[in-house]
């Protein structure tokens, strides 16, 4: 997976809102930016990544919406969305727990898909499976997810 | 040092537009690149001068042309995205035929070529000197022939 | 048709792997919207959490631009067209670039709009430059032919 959309998906978790998480992608890459020299000879560039989307999603929650913690328990004062906030970090991290349970063929595509957009035959071209085999991935993974959102 | 991040950067590049369709679209709005588009009506409005050492007659040439495109990129990580662009297009269908491709030194020069469905010609001219980029697209009923003859060489 | 007939049908289409980006799209609107037949409850969460997680459109550009503002702070000098074309004319070397060009006799604002901003001067010199560089291009990769094949005739003579 490209190291921004993780970055994205780590943000989104932890601030639970569209346009801060892109905003935190942002900081990220301003500051690995200014820390190239200290990079050098890093082994596990998504490691990194992941870490500086963390620390950036952190500091918006923070400087943006100060009385909620990370839990997401906030003094009633807050006037902030709690209960809207909570559904978006259990959604997200459920369905990124089974996408990531899924076998690999079917995680890939439905990624690319589901996640990026990405129109079939486009799918196709990349990876190299058929049309028709990255729609029966698709469909069984869809399905997948489905049955653990019901269930 | 900037291997890197170029690499994150590079990250980015690899879902940036799986199939461009006219690659100035792709390409105009990153940052830094310049890009150059002209199409037929434009041509229309245009004249060249009467360059009498030219045997071939400029402005019945450029009636034929469809579509005249330049891009070109200067800084390295640009230049990838660029070059990330192009080789996407050169995949596109109907299917690039590379017809020549030379090292002068630093600099590379590819040529393509494809033909399409209403028996037009498209070439594409790469050239790379890192860190720049330059890309040249013609389109248009015009052969590869007519195309040598523009110059005395 | 009725809107609970056309849900179906999307979900069903969804499910199959066979729907479009656009049923996609509408059925996530759908789902984030106010008015969710409760008989979709189920899978009002598994949309939404597909709402949550996709990319948003242009987060790759835009993430890119902030990488190019970085990376330009660096530089001091400046790009303009006219390094550009100073380019162009370094590869096409040896060839003059077009540098008269005739002006048209009648020039409307009709034309301007047609232009996108460029003049005709730019126009034809662009389109000369195109024409010269490709070739240029392909004289040159003649030449290299041409000696290659008479270089290894000369090899295999000798």
């Amino acid at each position: 997976m490209p190291h921004y959309r993780r970055m994205y998906l780590v943000a989104i978790r932890l601030t639970a809102d569209t346009a801060d998480a892109q905003d935190a992608v942002q900081d990220a890459v301003i500051n690995l930016w200014r820390q190239q020299s200290g990079l050098e000879g890093a082994t596990n560039i998504e490691a990194y990544t992941a870490a500086a989307a963390r620390n950036a999603a952190v500091d918006i929650v923070r400087r943006r919406h100060p009385v909620t913690t990370l839990d997401g328990i906030a003094d009633s004062s807050s006037g902030h969305d709690l209960s809207g906030e909570l559904d978006i970090r259990d959604r997200v991290k459920r369905v990124m727990e089974i996408i990531d349970d899924l076998p690999e063929a079917q995680r890939r595509v439905i990624l690319m898909r589901d996640v990026d957009g990405f129109e079939m035959d486009e799918i196709a071209r990349d990876t190299g499976y058929s049309y028709a085999n990255v729609r029966t991935l698709l469909s069984r993974a869809r399905v997948a997810i489905r049955r653990h959102f019901t269930d | 040092m900037r291997t890197i991040f170029a690499s994150i950067a590079i990250s980015l590049l690899s879902v940036m537009s799986l199939s461009a369709r006219d690659l100035v679209e792709e390409c105009e709005d990153i940052r830094d690149v310049n890009t150059v588009s002209i199409n037929q009506s434009m041509l229309k409005l245009v004249s060249f001068p009467d360059k009498g050492s030219n045997p071939i007659d400029l402005d019945a040439l450029s009636s034929r042309l469809d579509k005249v495109q330049i891009i070109n990129a200067d800084e390295e990580v640009t230049s990838a995205a660029v070059r990330n662009i192009v080789k996407r297009y050169l995949d596109s269908q109907p299917r690039f035929e590379r017809t020549m491709k030379m090292k002068d030194g630093d600099e590379s020069i590819q040529m393509y070529m494809r033909r399409h469905s209403d028996n037009k010609n498209e070439f594409v001219v790469l050239v790379e000197d890192a860190p720049d980029i330059t890309v040249v697209v013609l389109i248009g009923s015009i052969t590869m022939d007519e195309l040598a003859n523009v110059t005395d060489l | 048709m009725k809107q609970n007939d056309r849900i179906d049908i999307l979900i069903s289409r969804y499910l199959d792997g066979t729907s479009t980006l656009d049923e996609e799209r509408a059925l996530r609107e759908y789902f984030t919207g106010d008015s969710i037949d409760p008989a979709y409850a189920g899978y009002r969460d598994m949309f939404r959490a597909f709402d949550d997680i996709a990319i948003p459109d242009g987060l790759d550009k835009r993430l890119f631009n902030t990488i190019g503002r970085l990376d330009s702070q660096r530089r001091s000098d400046s790009f303009g067209i006219r390094r550009f074309m100073l380019r162009i004319s370094a590869i096409a070397a040896g060839i003059a670039i077009v540098l008269s060009i005739a002006i048209p006799s009648a020039s409307s604002p009709a034309d301007e709009d047609v232009l996108c901003g460029m003049t005709p001067e730019e126009v034809a010199s662009h389109t000369a430059m195109a024409l010269q560089l490709m070739s240029r291009t392909i004289s040159a990769g003649q030449n290299t032919a041409t000696r290659t094949i008479e270089s290894l005739s000369a090899d295999n003579q000798e």
